[in-house]
């Protein structure tokens, strides 16, 4: 695999300091191609985390048949010896936004002191401060032609664009196409605005579990002349925006290897008992408001929520006071077909997520049970309840450190 | 390890029971219908082997996990005589049908219910004794209720009974789906078609039963013998439940890549209606990748007497991701649309088989719950995993067929 084109930094829109840092990266490292700048730069969208188009080049001819695309399939190839490589991608077409997603080591505090390690999604170009849980931000915006270059280590890995629909081979599924064995691209159209999640999906109870994940979305373009962007097309405007993402930890499963139990070995996958609770990346202790999950906003304004579940517990959500809407479910906006419209969720009533749910709600603060509310108060409790999967109860419940329940706030100010 | 040899009692256990349907949709069928309940010996993915209690087709058939699929239309006489061919007390209900539950059935003894066969929908049959530890040990299956005429005001077939719904929205929700397949851009190719009189499962039609193995609980069954006591083990099993093993018909992993029951095999245009069920204790969080799903009934589980009803929505969310809780029933609509991020530019040239990536698409359905993709905890992805394939373009099949 060559790099053939990188973007010149001048032709990036800094739109993003994760941008403007990565087109710098990269561009320092790649070597040029004449074919390539002859080409029109990309238009990013205005909030797109990746580099403008083409990228490197490695389109071809996969060998089909020494995958599990066409070649023989066994409970071997199933599961424990899976078919690897780094094959071209097929079908190239030019890439107008492009993402490097390198495997990386990252290690979290719990509020107990113990650390822990996590697997990490890296944003090459940014390096090692990308490093986190949730992995960095994949933005991209409506008919961006994306391209996600994966650089496995520790091991194969892959990675699949939850509830984006590719061909097969850019699904990121090991055992119905590969296992990515030193880097492959994906390639697919964001045709979709909407909240979506990409992860690992190799051995896939662990790899996800150790943060192998992070969120996508896909921007609606912006309005013409205001260039603002809506929360999908045709939807609502919004002022704040503010991702939830859960997740729940079990610290068994972080001392595990990377391909523990793939060969038949029992290492206890099955059992799933969580002792730390996160909300967007911040750790939750009890008692403590979780500051990555507050949301400030003025009197009037709207305020754009993207859930989604990274926890292998039900979620359930409670906004006190404030009413909210529905407005997009697994990243397909409601209201766009006859057999939907925003669903109103009165306050204080619960919102569930099943695992890998994702709910974009729209709180609009000028609503007229919202006013009233924001009479009587400024600040409004929001809640994240973790629910066993057998039991129903709260995860890890009256533990002293951590209990599935963590909370913050809606500051209105 | 190994791989062991496939029993493919799962795939067996779909075989139709709902003989006789009448030809007129306008008349009332009666439908005498006979199951045995006994013990089988089930081999697992893993090679491990656990008994279960099954339902028979007949007094002596075929044992089969989940139980045989009935299919009934609204309003149709339904009588089953269960005979208990084990040696400990036995108990017959579906869930949702006003009368269909027996008396507790002694060892060697045999109870008949009878019931009207109510609004269309999706109905488990289950042995409803000692909670539901009888359920997830194997004595589940499935009873389809069709409508007598599903018809939407524009003459689209749904497998539901619109003219009883009180809903108006909810009436309205499902006809604007099952109206838009053929008709819009989006939905190009065959309306949806009911599943023909008689046969589990069709094209467009699948019914996929969930379930968990805790082989500790298998153990008490012994064959032939009295169920062993342990009370520790059974008295709260959504406190002991550690499942190992995650099924769809009684089949997991591997298994479950292959089966005309399970695997949906389609072109664009041939929109499926997916019957899930979950007979297990856990809950389950079942992904499909390739197209999203609209999620049509469901059915309540507020304790009461609606407890068990088919509910159609009124709202109907296209989804990645659907929750199946324990006794949960879902229909779900798999649209076998192309899937919408494959690049537009590309999607010629896959659909003519000139491109480099060829037909058929594989795209897998697992519960994202990850715990339950593991078989005898590891061993991803041998649970509950299996794909669907889109076969190809708009009128594929006629064209694949000559």
């Amino acid at each position: 695999m060559a790099d053939i084109e990188s973007p010149s930094p001048a032709a990036a829109p800094a739109a993003t300091a994760t941008a403007a840092a990565a087109v710098t990266g990269a561009a320092a490292a790649a070597t040029f191609a004449p074919s390539a700048l002859a080409q029109t730069a990309s238009t990013l969208g205005p909030k797109s985390t990746g580099m403008p188009g083409p990228g490197p080049f490695s389109g071809g001819l996969p060998d089909f048949k020494n995958l599990a695309t066409d070649g023989v399939e066994s409970y071997e190839t199933f599961g424990c010896k899976v078919y690897k490589d780094s094959p071209p991608t097929p079908d190239w077409q030019r890439a107008s936004v492009w993402f490097d997603r390198r495997i990386a080591s990252h290690e979290i505090k719990m509020p107990d002191g113990k650390i822990l390690d996590f697997w990490v999604f890296e944003d090459e170009a940014v390096g090692s401060k990308s490093r986190n849980v949730p992995s960095p931000l994949i933005r991209v915006q409506q008919g961006d032609l994306v391209h996600v270059r994966l650089k496995a280590a520790k091991g194969p890995h892959t990675i699949h664009h939850h509830g984006i629909e590719p061909t097969t081979f850019n699904d990121g599924v090991g055992h119905v196409s590969m296992e990515v064995g030193t880097e492959y691209i994906y390639q697919w159209e964001a045709n979709t605005p909407g909240t979506w999640i990409y992860h690992c999906h190799v051995n896939t109870p662990l790899h996800f579990e150790m943060g192998l994940y992070g969120a996508v979305v896909v921007d609606p373009k912006p309005d013409p002349g205001t260039r603002r962007v809506r929360a999908f097309d045709g939807g609502p405007l919004y002022d704040v925006e503010q991702f939830w993402v859960f997740d729940d930890i079990d610290p068994r499963w972080h001392l595990l290897e990377h391909g523990a139990g793939l060969c038949g070995e029992d290492v206890g996958l099955n059992i799933f008992e969580p002792q730390y609770f996160m909300v967007t990346g911040g750790v939750s202790r009890r008692g403590t408001s979780v500051g990555k999950a507050r949301i400030t906003a003025r009197a009037n304004q709207k305020i754009l929520v993207r859930m989604i579940n990274a926890a292998y517990s039900q979620v359930r959500v409670r906004l006190e006071g404030l009413e909210y809407d529905v407005i997009s479910v697994d990243g397909h906006a409601l209201g766009k077909s006859a057999w939907n419209r925003y669903q109103r969720v009165a306050p204080g009533e619960e919102l569930v997520l099943a695992t890998a749910n994702r709910y974009d709600i729209l709180i609009d603060l000028a609503s007229p049970v919202n006013q009233a509310a924001i009479l009587k108060k400024k600040s409004f409790r929001t809640e994240f309840e973790f629910v066993d999967w057998i039991t129903w109860k709260r995860q890890n419940l009256g533990d002293p450190v951590a209990e599935g329940l963590a909370f913050s706030s809606i500051d209105v100010v | 390890m190994e791989r062991r040899e496939f029993l493919k009692i799962g795939a067996a256990g779909l075989a139709v029971a709902g003989a006789g349907l009448a030809a007129s949709p306008a008349r009332a069928a009666t439908h005498t219908l006979e199951l045995g309940i006994v013990d089988t010996q089930v081999e697992l993915i893993d090679g491990t082997l656990v008994t279960m209690l099954a339902f028979t087709k007949s007094r002596i058939g075929q044992p089969s996990v989940p139980g045989p699929v009935f299919r009934v239309k609204e309003g149709d006489a339904v009588t089953i005589t269960i005979h208990n061919t084990r040696q400990e007390e036995h108990r017959f209900e579906i869930p949702g049908i006003d009368g269909a539950m027996s008396d507790a059935i002694p060892p060697g003894g045999s109870k008949t219910v009878s019931f009207t066969a109510p609004i269309a929908g999706t109905y488990m049959y289950q042995d409803g004794l000692m909670g539901p530890l009888y359920r997830v040990l194997g004595l589940h299956g499935v009873l389809v209720v069709e409508p007598l005429d599903g018809r939407t005001a524009a003459g689209s077939q749904t497998p539901f009974s619109l003219d009883r719904i009180g809903n108006p929205q909810a009436v309205q929700s499902v006809s604007a789906i099952f109206d838009a397949l053929g008709t819009t851009e989006r939905f190009p190719g065959s309306k949806w078609v009911p599943c023909a009189s008689g046969e589990p499962y069709s094209i467009q039609e699948r019914i996929w039963v969930l379930n968990q193995v805790d082989p500790r609980f298998n153990a008490l069954v012994v064959p032939g013998q009295p169920i062993r006591k342990d009370a520790a083990l059974t008295a709260d099993p959504s406190e002991t439940w550690t499942p190992r093993y995650f099924t769809i018909n009684n089949r997991s992993g591997f298994d479950l890549a292959e089966g005309d029951d399970v695997i949906i095999s389609n072109y664009i245009g041939e929109p499926t209606l997916i019957r899930v069920v979950n007979a297990g204790l856990a809950y389950h969080s079942n992904h499909i990748h390739g197209n999203h799903l609209m999620e049509m009934a469901e059915t309540s589980l507020r304790p009461g007497s609606g407890f068990g009803k088919p509910m159609l929505r009124a709202n109907i969310f296209e989804r990645d991701v659907w929750s199946m809780q324990p006794g949960q029933r879902k229909d779900m609509l798999l649209p076998v649309e192309i899937p919408p991020d494959i690049p537009l530019a590309q999607r010629a040239a896959l659909l003519s088989g000139t491109g480099q990536e060829k037909l058929p698409m594989r795209y897998v359905m697992h519960c994202h719950c990850e715990m339950s993709n593991t078989a005898g905890g590891g061993n991803y992805p041998q649970g509950m995993v299996t794909h669907w394939d889109l076969m190809g373009g708009v009128g594929g099949r006629r064209t694949a067929s000559l």
